[in-house]
């Protein structure tokens, strides 16, 4: 059996993925800080607990990643010819799988409290021999989890966009999407100090839509991932041009009478296959062959393992 | 943009508030009770709410008239079953429900369960008199337990033998008691915490001005008041 070749990031973006790793890292401990405080103050306001979920759920995608990145490194062996590279994906779809579950159940939940008119309070609390309202501690509590995300995820964007890396893409996105839901839950605490019983379940419906937005589009881009796509951009925008840089690059080889090339996306890497129509008399092929396929690979360094196929004619 | 419709809303939604009253009823209970009249559902639990007499008695009972004065409100008493008076609660055919409530208490989806105002713990005690007795003493002993309690299994976990009595008052030797029993009934207790209860009235959920002045009002009893009321309340 023939394994493909290992796979390494260019020594400049092995550092970029070491930041992107501590980043991730302290997310997780910032996020379990931020759960915690929450859990603290919860109440029974259902905005709080759609907010508090949220803050959950979006340990996923770090946690994607950091499994990703354990997988990424392991060379492919005789059970996995193609490596490793597929964890990706999968963890992917998973977490985004998870999101969109869990944004579904909050929506029901956050509907049935409007549907019964249940009442939500919130009474005082202690702090420090003080009666504090809760509510003021709740809407603390959401400023912490609300706002760090913020810098958080456009620290991560950079990074996913140097290293084109859609877990950490969708992760970035999360975070910096996470004000809005603070501040949701904040006119529910707000809304229910009010007297205004309804404004803290339809703050949790408000969130939950988002986390369902949220999930839908991973899923959706999981999924389409998983089915091998026309690569694109790490924010999905458009098509990645290195398929047409490619073929630019072969069609004027003085070997080559004509070429087409199609790639699939397995994580960071780009596999794929490059078909090519010999000249008249090219001369040593399997040579050309080998050197083509290694200048293909110093086009970018996402393109890895592409195989040159030498057909006699493009048909179609 | 979004940033933009979030803070509109936040600002429209505190605008209209008056500064004299935050958090507020979504249905007015405290300033319809205020200078009015009180419904206070009452379960019947020793030493908290005591329905043996016309008048209702219990530390409870004592702290809700003390609310009441404040208010300047008619006390209208409605004893009744937990579960009735937490229905009633629920459909604010009530204004609040005493009667010994834990914190524990499966509520939460009929009522709004204040912040608990007072913790007591039950423990192991022998005779005051009892010198250098420890736990590790009473392993295999008999111990005099109320029947028919939690704590007359729970005891177990200390490798005692619990033995049902109607009131540990007039037992003799190791038994599980209340600590604020302990001084009247000549005990000491051991280093040994059987159960811990936190206690908690209910008000209706959504009643957020009412409800902060009943925790308040409970917040701000001192223990030597708790204390007062509690011994009233010895058998």
């Amino acid at each position: 059996m023939r394994l493909r070749p290992d796979f390494e990031l260019p020594r400049e973006l092995e550092a970029v993925h070491r930041k992107a790793v501590r980043l991730e890292w302290f997310s997780i401990v910032y996020l379990a800080s931020a759960i915690a405080v929450l859990a603290a103050v919860l109440g029974s306001s259902q905005a709080m607990k759609a907010a508090w979920i949220e803050d959950i759920l979006s340990l996923l995608p770090p946690l994607a990643f950091l499994v990703a990145a354990r997988y990424r490194d392991r060379p492919p062996n005789e059970r996995f010819p193609y490596g490793y590279h597929r964890s990706v994906g999968v963890a992917y779809l998973t977490a985004s799988a998870a999101l969109l579950a869990m944004g579904g159940f909050i929506l029901y939940d956050s509907a049935m409290v409007l549907v019964r008119f249940e009442h939500p309070s919130i009474g005082l609390n202690e702090l420090f021999g003080q009666q504090v309202w809760l509510g003021w501690l709740m809407i603390g509590a959401l400023l912490y989890s609300g706002l760090p995300p913020v810098l958080l995820g456009r620290a991560k964007q950079r990074l996913a966009a140097q290293l084109h890396d859609k877990v950490l893409y969708a992760d970035a996105e999360m975070n910096r999407a996470d004000w809005a839901t603070a501040g949701a839950a904040m006119l529910g605490v707000i809304g229910i100090g009010a007297g205004f019983w309804w404004a803290d379940a339809v703050a949790a419906i408000v969130i939950s839509l988002d986390i369902v937005h949220d999930g839908y589009g991973n899923v959706r881009t999981a999924v389409h991932d998983l089915m091998d796509r026309r690569p694109t951009t790490y924010d999905h925008a458009k098509p990645l041009p290195l398929v047409d840089e490619v073929e630019a690059h072969l069609r004027p080889l003085p070997w080559v009478a004509g070429a087409e090339v199609r790639l699939r996306e397995e994580g960071h890497v780009l596999v794929g296959e490059a078909y090519v129509v010999p000249v008249g008399s090219p001369g040593d092929v399997p040579r050309l062959v080998e050197r083509t396929t290694r200048a293909i690979e110093d086009l970018d360094w996402r393109l890895h393992d592409v195989a040159v196929v030498v057909l006699p004619r493009l048909d179609s | 943009m979004r940033a933009a419709s979030v803070l509109a809303a936040l600002v429209v939604l505190t605008l209209p508030l008056p500064a004299c009253q935050w958090p507020r009823d979504a249905e007015g209970t405290l300033d319809r009770v205020t200078g009015g009249t009180l419904r206070v559902g009452l379960v019947e639990a020793e030493p908290w709410v005591v329905l043996d007499d016309d008048e209702p008695g219990g530390v409870e009972v004592r702290l809700v008239e003390e609310l009441a004065g404040r208010l300047d409100t008619q006390v209208e008493w409605v004893p009744g079953s937990e579960s009735a008076l937490m229905e009633a609660l629920h459909v604010r055919a009530v204004d609040l429900v005493v009667g010994g409530l834990d914190s524990s208490a499966p509520w939460q989806d009929q009522a709004a369960l204040s912040r608990h105002y007072l913790t007591t713990t039950t423990v192991l005690a022998v005779p005051a008199g009892d010198g250098g007795t420890t736990v590790d003493d009473l392993q295999g002993r008999q111990v005099a337990v109320e029947g028919g309690t939690a704590d007359a299994e729970r005891v177990r976990t200390f490798d005692v033998v619990p033995v049902p009595v109607a009131d540990v008052a007039d037992a003799d030797g190791p038994v599980v008691v209340d600590v604020w029993r302990l001084d009247d009934l000549g005990l000491r207790g051991l280093d040994a915490t059987v159960s811990t209860s936190e206690h908690v009235v209910a008000v209706p959920l959504g009643e957020n001005a009412w409800q902060t002045t009943v925790e308040r009002f409970l917040l701000t009893r001192s223990g030597d008041e708790l204390g007062r009321l509690l011994d009233e309340e010895q058998p």
